[in-house]
């Protein structure tokens, strides 16, 4: 087990590794430079003329002019040795400040998704496997297709029409309007999971979606296994038989897909928080994205992905756990 | 198989003997794209999907014929209005040909705004082949011709209601299922070819080549895509024109739609290469041109083109999700999500929720693609049961 | 004494998408008490879903219809007719594993992968004895102790994927009995094990319902097994029974055609009479030596590490024009490769297959290498007609040249025919590929030719694979590795999958081809007895390598070595009197037991298949056995021996 895990440990580092230059060179692509969005930005509107020269300077002086590999190794060695991403200039301070306790919130998101995600889709998907052909199996694959079709933030949108209409107009954001800006307090958090519903539901429903379908498909497999029959005829009750073989073995597919729950999640989250009026990562980077604040936007997509190279790492060593045979088949 | 001899049968029998002996001849000597069809065939909800999908091509194919005004085309005197509903019968009687009602410009009594209201005294009369305005069909057909329209020009009619500039939603729709569908279908293409090409190569050549191209997968599918696809929408200036920015959308949607094709294909490959009848092909001294070309190749097309449909709805949601946000095609390009641009706060679905129409076109052209692709799953290994 | 099961008129009714299907109609089958019935059917004959209702451990769609009684007298004396139980009644609990214990064909797919052996059968023991934790897993202990499971105690705690097939079934055994049922029903409970193996579990359960005088229900379609354990046969087809009666009864005098039939397909290894050795005929293939390694990468930490495994060494032996050499052996033992390696389909580590050719010369098989072939295949053309070449150099391009007279008939007919293909096609591919002929008339001729040889309908050409059975399909496959007129053909378990009465049509067709067509066979099976019947010259090989070598009467009737008798005693023959009494291994794996032949040399099975030094030496003419060099033995000493 130890062994397995110091692998994946390595897998993940090398995938992260990786991951970072591929997120450098999408923050590289937009046309132009920091230096010239940073004067750009400074100096429009003040009535002051930018020269080449100027720009060049704060090019020099930020370390812009040198070639891309070693920008590349400034980047990555401030982020990893001083937690330094850099400076998001359409805020004038550093990434890091801007970010902020928006990881928290979008953990607090995340996790709330997920919970929500498993919690439905894991016994209603062992369900319509054990009846399967029944109307109600039918009615959830049908629904498993619309929520698979329906655009998101038309979901988010509908959604938050209808909370609107049936809990007051205050049921968007994060946060009640006291506690937008207020310090965290017991109230404050109490406050955020009231509001934190609403975006769980809407990230969750595709999710439930696509996994109500794989317990189903797992679990109808499971149940025409030998040894279920094997159970069934050393005189095991029905109930506990259902549980202990089938739905057992039924949730290692899903385990094994948290990492791409956490991708759809998060691909998912820029547009619904749109729509919400989240303020969390999501958010902040598609606003990096429309101001071309690449430092922003490089740090959030890196957060997001680490996350999701984690998830896959906790679900890896998750299913090993789970299941004896790939400890030992390696 | 009932003996055909027996002298105990009555005719009757015999000829229900010869018809099913005559069906399954027909079975036993079926080729692999017969047997295909005939389990689509009996798959009907893919059946519906694939004519419903089919009418939408051909409605955005023909966008110019088929939409009764231009996507761009203002009707000033009816902004925001409602979807005017054809009707047979009004307060004035009865008619066989559907009409609507004119409108006329009131002034709101409180707030002296001018606004549309219907006038029950005059019908336009619907007509199909009208007379409109003159535009190529498919880019170089000239016609004023359109398919349906009002008989009287002076007038129009907006069957799914005008956004805030007047423009014809249903027109608008139209034209915009064109672009959000060849959209779709050029970055499958892109994506379809990039992964032919690389799970070509990884299934082929297996080792390092296929181990680092696994690797670069990993990578590219563990990235969030749609904030990945934002970031590369994000990098296109602004100066752009709408026919780059479409070409720079299919272009983005392609190169990073791969890595999961590009898995399949590897993983099929892999397997095919070890059935036992390549392998007797292989032993038999067929050379490497004819056991990809003779063996691999035709149980393979089928798979692909499950994959190739089944990813389609990725694409046109992300597009519609990325122009949506303002990160995909810009006005004055009409894209599915272009359009739901307008309806992006509670505010639309209260007051002009007639702008929500494009969004059924989304759902449904993804559920027809989902439910095409499951039908296709099912037939494309017409030989599974057979075992 | 008195019925403990009687199933009176039963017939199943399945609802499918084709319609309703009677996989069994009116059965009616007796279990005496303490009594073992047999029940004996090929595939497809409602053997195994017969017993299932009497379980009622049924698929959903289907139904007992109306009329159909399943009698059970209980441990308390009390009747039932579990045909009116439905699958939920609380007594089916108790019935199920309490009264009534199963075991199955595949004894891995029967434990779930993800709990221990021990936690199985400790949930059998909890749910029908009533005991605690400790006390059912002391019992669990002893149970696996009892089916001769050595080191039990830690074997409890083991998963099902840690163990060998053979020990799984055991532990099977082990939990169907732990609960204390007074009847067993077996569904081809060894069918899927190695012949030794299935020759111990067969004793273990003779022993154990001799110790615990339980009654016994036992499916299997081999009726040699069913003569070596059942008191009673029902003869089961096409969902009937079809006669019943004791074993004697019914084997030494059928009073049905079916049966009759039955019995003459199946092939008798203390009846055969094997093909005698041929005389005089030139050598067509000589293998020396042959040796395949596999390389298994390992992934560690930082680096992959390559490790060797050696399949098969040292093969070394011949074969005649016209003749069919068998290869036998258990799962593992490398025949497989053997034949693969031969045909080049796999790439040989070592050793040389010659192939000799009257007019063009021998070629070295196992030299020609694919790699070669791509480097200089523009002087394939050029090479040929510019008369000698270096035939090692050319490598491949030969290769190919050589394969249509090189074909191999696989195990499996289903996937070995491409679906997409017409049976024309099919067998006209090897002209085909090889680009032997182009002209299509001639391909069309041909193809005719050898299809009415091999008894296809030449209806059937047309059609595709989908349209046949596993009998019809493997004709096609011979057909197509015969088209090209072939010298030799590899037969790799190419009846295995079939039911014996097709299986002997099969084994008369290349008999039959080989009479007209000279072409020699390399027959790989692990069917003893269909080997005996076909092969003028046996291998038996153990841990890829050769045990013993010979003609098929020498070894069959006077084996030497240990391994080849064990395997011989552990065949059961379909004759109720015949002497069953297999040579007992230690524990599961076969140990090396030595047997002092005379003069102090050792015949003894090797421990690892590279490890010792073996040496084939000849006892008698062309009968060769495998000695272990460790005594210092001469060839001569040893042709002195004396058979035993």
């Amino acid at each position: 087990m130890l062994r397995f895990t110091a692998e994946r440990l390595v897998g993940m580092a090398i995938t992260m590794l990786l991951v970072s230059m591929m997120v450098f060179l999408i923050m590289e692509i937009p046309p132009g430079d920091y230096a010239d969005r940073y004067a750009f930005r400074k100096y429009s509107g003040t009535g002051v003329n930018v020269t080449e020269a100027d720009v060049q300077a704060i090019r020099q002086e930020l370390g812009l002019d040198k070639p891309m590999l070693l920008r590349y190794f400034d980047w990555i060695g401030g982020i990893v040795l001083r937690w330094d991403f850099g400076q998001a200039f359409a805020f004038e301070t550093s990434v890091t400040k801007v970010i902020g306790d928006k990881v928290w919130l979008t953990a607090g998101i995340l996790f709330a998704t997920l919970i929500l995600t498993y919690l439905i889709s894991i016994p209603v998907g062992i369900y319509a496997a054990v009846r399967r052909g029944s109307a109600i199996d039918y009615g959830l694959t049908i629904f498993s297709y619309l929520g698979l079709a329906l655009p998101n933030f038309l979901l988010a949108l509908v959604m938050l029409y209808f909370a609107n209409r049936w809990f007051g107009a205050d049921i968007g954001g994060l946060f009640s309007a006291q506690y937008q800006d207020a310090p965290w307090s017991a109230a404050k958090v109490w406050d955020m999971l009231k509001h934190l519903w609403l975006p769980a539901v809407v990230l969750a429903w595709s999710a439930v979606a696509y996994q109500i379908q794989t317990v189903r498909a797992t679990m109808s497999d499971e149940l025409n296994k030998l040894s279920v029959t094997a159970a069934r005829a050393r005189g095991v009750p029905e109930r506990k038989l259902l549980i202990k073989y089938p739905a057992r073995l039924a949730i290692n597919p899903v385990v094994s897909t948290i990492g791409f729950d956490v991708n759809r999640i998060f691909s998912e989250l820029p547009i619904v928080a749109v729509v919400l009026g989240l303020t969390e990562l999501g958010e902040l980077l598609l606003k990096a994205y429309l101001d071309l604040d690449m430092n922003v936007a490089g740090a959030i997509l890196l957060m997001l992905t680490f996350a999701i190279v984690f998830m896959n790492f906790l679900s890896d060593l998750l299913l090993a756990w789970l299941d004896p045979r790939i400890k030992l088949g390696a | 198989m009932t003996d055909m001899t027996d002298p105990e049968m009555t005719p009757a029998q015999r000829r229900a003997a010869e018809k099913e002996r005559q069906q399954l001849l027909k079975y036993y000597s079926a080729s692999q794209w017969t047997l295909i069809w005939w389990r689509f065939k009996k798959h009907r909800a893919a059946m519906y999907a694939s004519i419903v999908l089919g009418l939408m091509a051909l409605a955005g194919l023909f966008a110019e014929f088929v939409a009764p005004y231009g996507p761009v085309t203002r009707d000033t005197s009816y902004i925001e209005g409602p979807p005017q509903i054809p009707r047979f019968c009004d307060d004035n009687g009865c008619s066989v040909v559907p009409f609507i009602n004119g409108t006329k410009t009131e002034r709101d009594p409180v707030t002296l705004r001018a606004v549309s209201v219907p006038d029950p005294e005059v019908r336009n009369y619907l007509g199909l082949f009208v007379k409109g305005e003159p535009v190529k069909a498919l880019g170089f057909i000239p016609t004023d011709r359109h398919l349906i329209g009002l008989q009287n020009p002076d007038a129009k009619i907006h069957f799914w209601g005008t956004d805030d500039l007047g423009r014809d939603v249903f027109s608008r729709t139209i034209y915009a299922t064109r672009t959000s569908l060849s959209i779709g279908v050029i970055g499958v293409l892109i994506s379809f070819v990039l992964a032919l090409f690389i799970g070509g190569i990884a299934g082929y050549f297996s080792g390092l080549i296929d181990n680092v191209i696994q690797r670069v997968t990993e990578v590219i599918r563990v990235v969030p895509i749609i904030p990945l696809y934002m970031g590369l929408a994000a990098a296109m200036p602004k100066e752009w024109s709408t026919t780059q920015v479409y070409f720079a959308m299919t272009l983005i949607l392609g190169l990073f739609g791969w890595p999961t094709l590009a898995r399949r294909i590897r993983s099929q490959l892999l397997s095919i290469r070890n059935e036992d009848y390549v392998v007797a092909a292989r032993l038999a001294g067929a050379r490497p041109k004819r056991i990809i070309g003779q063996h691999m190749l035709p149980s393979f097309t089928s798979f692909i083109i499950v994959d190739l449909v089944i990813s389609f709805p990725y694409m046109i949601l992300s597009e519609t999700a990325l122009s949506f946000v303002g990160l995909g095609l810009r006005p004055p390009s009409v894209s599915w999500g272009v359009l739901l641009q307008q309806a992006q706060s509670v505010r639309a679905i209260e007051q002009t929720p007639w702008l929500f129409i494009p969004a059924v076109f989304v759902v449904v052209a993804v559920l027809a693609f989902t439910v095409i692709g499951d039908g296709l799953r099912d037939a494309a290994d017409p030989y599974a049961e057979a075992k | 004494m008195a019925n403990i099961l009687e199933v009176k008129n039963l017939t199943l009714s399945f609802r499918t998408d084709e319609g309703l299907i009677q996989p069994v109609r009116d059965a009616s089958f007796s279990l005496e008490k303490g009594k073992t019935l047999g029940i004996v059917g090929e595939s497809g004959s409602g053997k195994s879903v017969s017993t299932k209702a009497v379980m009622q451990l049924l698929p959903g769609i289907a139904s007992i219809d109306q009329g159909s009684e399943i009698n059970y007298v209980m441990k308390d004396g009390k009747s039932v007719d579990l045909a009116k139980v439905r699958p939920h009644d609380p007594r089916m609990g108790v019935i199920r594993g309490g009264e009534i214990g199963m075991i199955f064909q595949e004894p891995m797919a029967s434990f779930s992968p993800i709990y221990t052996i021990g936690n199985q059968i400790m949930e059998a023991i909890q749910l029908h004895r009533g005991l605690n934790k400790r006390q059912a897993r002391e019992l669990a202990i002893e149970m696996l102790d009892k089916v001769g499971i050595t080191n039990p105690s830690a074997r409890v705690d083991q998963f099902p994927h840690e163990m060998s097939g053979g020990m799984r079934q055991r532990a099977m055994i082990a939990l169907a009995l732990s609960a204390g049922p007074q009847l067993l029903i077996a569904d081809e409970p060894t069918t899927a094990l190695d012949v030794t193996i299935q020759a111990q579990v067969l004793q273990l359960m003779r022993d154990l319902q001799a110790e615990l005088g339980m009654s016994m229900v036992f499916i299997t379609h081999d009726l040699g097994v069913v003569a070596q354990v059942a008191d009673d046969i029902a003869v089961m087809y096409k969902g009937e029974i079809v006669e019943r009666g004791t074993v004697r009864e019914v084997i030494n005098n059928p009073q049905q055609a079916y049966t009759q039939r039955l019995l003459d397909a199946v092939p008798r290894l203390d009846k055969v009479v094997p093909p005698a050795p041929l005389k005089k005929v030139r050598k067509l293939i000589d293998v020396h030596n042959l040796g395949v390694a596999f390389e298994v990468r390992k992934k560690k930490l930082f680096r992959t590490e390559v490790e060797t495994v050696r399949a098969v060494s040292d093969i070394t032996f011949d074969i005649l024009k016209g003749e069919t050499v068998g290869l036998v052996g258990e799962s593992g033992s490398g025949k497989t490769t053997v034949g693969r390696a031969m045909l080049r389909a796999i790439d040989p580590s070592e050793g040389e297959v010659i192939f000799h050719r009257k007019k063009k010369g021998d070629i070295d098989l196992a030299h020609a290498s694919e790699a070669e072939l791509r480097a200089v295949r523009s002087k394939i053309n050029m090479a040929f007609h510019e008369g000698p070449v270096q035939l090692h150099t050319l490598g491949g391009n030969l290769l190919r040249s050589f394969r249509p007279e090189m074909s191999l008939v696989f195990q499996d007919p289903y996937s070995s025919l491409n679906p997409r293909m017409t049976v024309r096609d099919i067998i006209a591919e090897p002209l085909v590929a090889s680009g032997l002929m182009t002209d299509r008339d001639q391909i069309d001729e041909r193809v005719r030719e050898i299809a009415a040889r091999c008894k296809i309908d030449l209806e059937h050409l047309r059609r595709f694979p989908h349209a046949f059975s596993g009998g019809q399909r493997q004709r096609i496959c011979i057909a197509r590795a015969l088209v090209s007129k072939p010298k030799f053909v590899v037969c790799d378990e190419c009846v295995s999958a079939l039911d014996v009465s097709i299986q002997a049509e099969i084994v008369a067709l290349l008999k039959d081809v080989q009479a007209e067509l000279g072409v020699s066979f390399l027959f790989i099976a692990h069917d003893l007895a269909v080997v005996a019947q076909i092969s003028h010259r046996v291998a038996v090989m153990y841990r890829g390598r050769f045990m013993e070598y010979g003609p098929t009467d020498k070894i069959f009737f006077n084996p030497q070595h240990p391994y080849t008798k064990a395997l011989l005693s552990a065949v059961p023959h379909p004759d109720p009197d015949a002497e069953f009494k297999p040579i007992r291994f230690e524990g599961d794996m076969i140990h090396p037991v030595a047997s002092n032949g005379p003069d102090g040399v050792s015949l003894r099975i090797p421990d690892q298949p590279s490890d010792e030094p073996i040496q084939l030496v000849e006892v008698d003419e062309g009968h060769f056995v495998a000695c272990h060099l460790d005594q210092h033995v001469t060839a001569e000493r040893i042709k002195t021996l004396e058979p035993a």
